[in-house]
């Protein structure tokens, strides 16, 4: 197809905002790193590296990582093994019970394992401020992407081969011994990558329940650095080596994705219905991803719901979070809801618009070196990201309009891997065949391209907003406290003394639970994507 | 008027698709871009739609040059191999799609899209969705949509292909006379060469880049350019090199060229010893086609086999392994040729 002139100007814009949302913002880092003001060049670097409290932190934050991943994997792996080999009623609903905890957000699942063995937790045991808390929160987070990226890619490349060695004399065991599992381990060694990357620059889940400063990671200490101590020359030095390390991952990710793209024997999966020693595997893995999935937010549910005084059902947490409009920096539900229903609107409007004129430009002016840039805010830790925008905007950060930027490139990965595929998946003969009927590229868009790419417009639309509701680092650096989000909110709270601040915690989680869930609902409904 | 296509060119990578084509296809008239699978006919194809920019060349259509024009500035229409149907509108709204760029009256639009259904035999389907039609039907639909804007030329880029073979048969007789029936001149992409015959005037043989030949189906039949073309074409008893030389000796054919075609519907099968005149030969190998008989014969005198396919009534003895028979072979059944390829 020819390159038209709408797919250029898409293209464009879609760089125009990744420059000034992402790439600039982290040049400032990488430049403050190496050169902070006041002091010589690399200095800061090097006093960062050489300091044994950040190297402390560096070396708490790999090994929490690589003990997450380790167990992530190990929780992950049987449930992906027992979907993609097993039909059985529920599994649908129980692939989407997976996205759960991917798109709930860190402060509802850090509410949740409070809720469930806080100080004032529903188990009766306080594991605040232990590892144990720190790993069940990032195996809640993380188990599904083992489950659903290595289940996926084995329903589409195994069963042949299995039949084939079943053929050649191997029992059951020996062929997930010898077949399935060195099939899987590539896809399997990705997601753990991604694991590894979300562990390493954990932040909300915790801030949350482990704020003691030994649990501090990168991230952690990152925050700390910029607005506790206001000490943005160290913080740049921090972000630099979290960066790198995050972008050396994230290439050999994008590696491993590329491997996997070849397909190996495909076929239709075939799925057998669990018998014997199947069955009560398949319904141990069950129970237990339903303990990990449901738990932390059976737990939210009920304590949400019971008063200080152990009355239940009880509506007390709820009238909590109207409370304290007149003290300063209390942010009540109704202005919290609105700043972040405001903010997410706004972030989802601006991720549709350059997620779409990203999404063309790739496909229909075949700008393909563009498309692996789309994933690269996925690679951005939130509070970098925040941290760039205060050294780079900080004209912007002072007015409203820092909070929607962050939001809408933290959702442009998620709109653009929704809108990608759905624009491939349109044959390229449909805009050859309006362009010799006398439309021209923008006219064919509109008649054409946009009409059948509704559903997952919604789709992404959905995903925006979610994200946006749930953003925490970069808002958490970003807001100033009469535009506190929901996220905010609830860890100001968290932060206060007293019940009562408790309580209202618990109601804005619970609120935001609820949104977070509705917004699912329409993406279980509509459409698909590449998450 | 016409299509006129000069020195066109264009390359993927080390692959030239298209190879310094220049064709013509008159006023009113029907071509055939007849090819196999690969050889740049669906690139010429939409080298003219202007879907793809050309290297080097130029394209004419009525008389003006439209190489740096977009397909919307063209005037013509296009058939896609998988109909390009947009799914999300109606029969009638994908008919009407080039009127409403066009900026035609409603009133006029909805008579035009009556008008051609009715042409195609879809009368009445206007308010179904593209989606629920068989594979014939939107393959109707999108001969509609082409056609419906009244483009000054029309393209059809194997639009039988997805069609199963009785299904073809029927389409390929009335696209024929809609093309006849249309002004127009029409360019029609096929690797089937039955289809390329019934449809068009004149077919052009492509290969690799080029065109090979330019003719009406009897000249292409009679007189292929080359070897290749005689292959692809069906012609099974072809020699080459010295093979030729000797099948000419052996036979006394005509020898101007370095090969050597029989056209065997011209050969007739004799007992043998039935005349002097005629080439013994040995039934080596019988299989039956359907309700034709293709016999492998080896022709001693002739060093060579020949294939020779026919009807029951044609066979002067049973068909058998071993039988001798007798081909009796009228000079004008022989066809020399250069044996290199021609370029136009």
């Amino acid at each position: 197809m020819r390159r038209s002139g709408l797919s250029v100007l898409t293209g464009g814009l879609a760089i125009v905002f990744l420059t000034a949302s992402l790439f600039v913002p982290l040049g400032a880092i990488l430049w403050r790193g190496i050169a902070p003001e006041d002091a010589a060049l690399g200095t800061g670097l090097v006093d960062a590296v050489r300091d044994p409290y950040y190297l402390g932190r560096l070396w708490f934050t790999t090994w929490q990582a690589l003990l997450s991943t380790v167990l992530t994997v190990a929780i992950g792996l049987p449930s992906a093994l027992l979907l993609a080999r097993y039909r059985f009623s529920g599994r649908r609903l129980l692939t989407a019970a997976f996205t759960v905890p991917f798109v709930m957000p860190t402060v509802v699942a850090g509410m949740g394992f409070l809720a469930l063995a806080g100080p004032r937790g529903v188990l009766g045991v306080d594991l605040r401020n232990t590892i144990v808390i720190v790993l069940a929160a990032h195996v809640f987070y993380n188990f599904a992407i083992v489950a659903r990226l290595v289940s996926g890619f084995l329903e589409n490349a195994g069963p042949r081969l299995e039949q084939a060695a079943a053929t050649l004399g191997a029992g059951a065991w020996r062929t997930v011994w010898r077949v399935t599992l060195p099939l899987a381990l590539p896809a399997t060694v990705a997601a753990a990558t991604l694991v590894f990357i979300f562990c390493f620059t954990s932040f909300g889940v915790i801030l949350i329940l482990a704020p003691d400063a030994r649990f501090a990671t990168l991230e952690v200490e990152l925050y700390r650095l910029t607005l506790r101590l206001l000490r943005l020359d160290t913080a740049a030095a921090l972000a630099l080596v979290q960066l790198v390390v995050v972008g050396g991952l994230g290439l050999l990710y994008s590696a491993l994705q590329a491997r996997l793209a070849v397909p190996i024997a495909s076929g239709r999966a075939h799925q057998r219905r669990p018998r014997g020693l199947g069955a009560v595997l398949l319904g141990g893995d069950l129970v237990l991803i339903g303990a990990v999935v449901l738990a932390p937010l059976v737990a939210l549910g009920v304590q949400g719901l019971t008063a200080p005084d152990g009355s239940f059902p009880s509506a007390v947490n709820l009238q909590a979070m109207f409370g304290g409009t007149r003290s300063v920096g209390f942010a009540t539900l109704g202005l919290s809801l609105r700043n972040s229903l405001t903010f997410a609107s706004l972030s989802t409007v601006a991720a549709l618009v350059v997620g779409l004129a990203f999404a063309y430009a790739v496909v229909r002016g075949r700008l393909r070196w563009l498309d692996g840039l789309s994933l690269l805010p996925l690679a951005t830790s939130p509070v970098t990201l925040g941290l760039g925008y205060l050294i780079t905007y900080p004209w912007l950060v002072a007015t409203f309009w820092g909070v929607p930027l962050a939001h809408s490139l933290i959702a442009f990965p998620f709109v653009t891997r929704t809108l990608l595929p759905a624009l491939r998946a349109l044959p390229p003969s449909q805009a050859g065949a309006a362009a010799t009927l006398g439309a021209g590229p923008l006219r064919t868009l509109i008649r054409i391209e946009l009409p059948q790419l509704l559903p997952s417009l919604a789709v992404a639309a959905a995903f925006a907003f979610a994200v946006s509701l749930g953003e925490f680092g970069a808002s958490l650096l970003l807001v100033r406290p009469e535009h506190a989000t929901l996220p905010v909110a609830i860890f100001d709270r968290l932060g206060r003394p007293g019940a009562l601040n408790y309580g209202a915690a618990l109601g804005l989680s619970l609120v935001l639970m609820v949104v977070t869930a509705l917004i699912m609902l329409v993406l279980q409904r509509r459409g698909r994507s590449e998450f | 008027m016409g299509l006129r296509v000069e020195r066109l060119s264009k390359s993927y990578g080390p692959v030239r698709a298209v190879d310094g084509v220049t064709l013509e296809v008159p006023a009113g008239a029907t071509l055939a871009l007849l090819g196999p699978s690969g050889c740049g006919k669906s690139t010429l194809l939409r080298l003219v739609a202007g879907l793809e920019p050309p290297d080097a060349g130029s394209v004419w259509i009525s008389g003006k040059d439209v190489t740096r024009l977009p397909p919307q500035r063209r005037d013509l229409g296009m058939v896609f191999q998988d109909y390009a149907l947009f799914p999300h509108l109606s029969v009638h709204d994908n008919v009407a799609f080039g009127l409403v760029e066009r900026r035609w009256e409603p009133s006029a639009r909805h008579g035009r899209v009556s008008e051609l259904l009715r042409l195609v035999g879809l009368a009445g389907t206007e308010g179904r969705r593209v989606t629920e039609l068989s594979g014939g039907q939107q393959q109707r639909v999108a001969l509609a949509r082409a056609m419906a804007p009244v483009p000054g030329l029309l393209l059809l880029d194997e639009p039988l292909s997805n069609l199963d073979e009785a299904l073809r048969a029927e389409l390929r007789g009335e696209i024929a006379d809609l093309l006849d029936a249309q002004e127009a001149e029409a360019l029609y992409v096929t690797h089937d060469q039955v289809e390329a015959f019934s449809v068009a005037d004149a077919v052009a043989v492509m290969r690799e880049g080029r065109i090979v030949q330019v003719g009406t189906a009897g000249e292409v039949l009679a007189a292929p350019a080359d070897p290749w073309t005689a292959r692809f074409l069906g012609h099974e008893n072809v020699w080459e090199g010295a093979e030729a030389t000797r099948v000419a000796e052996g036979a006394g054919a005509p020898t101007r060229g370095q090969a050597l075609l029989l056209r065997t519907d011209e050969v007739r099968l004799l007992a043998a010893g039935a005349s002097d005149r005629s080439a013994a030969a040995t039934v080596r190998g019988v299989v039956r086609e359907g309700m034709a008989w293709r016999l492998d014969l080896t022709v001693p005198a002739w060093g060579t086999d020949v294939r020779w396919i026919g009807h029951a009534r044609e066979l002067p003895v049973e068909p058998v392994k071993g039988a001798s028979l007798a081909l009796e072979v009228p000079s004008t059944a022989w066809h020399s040729f250069s044996g290199v390829n021609v370029p136009t």
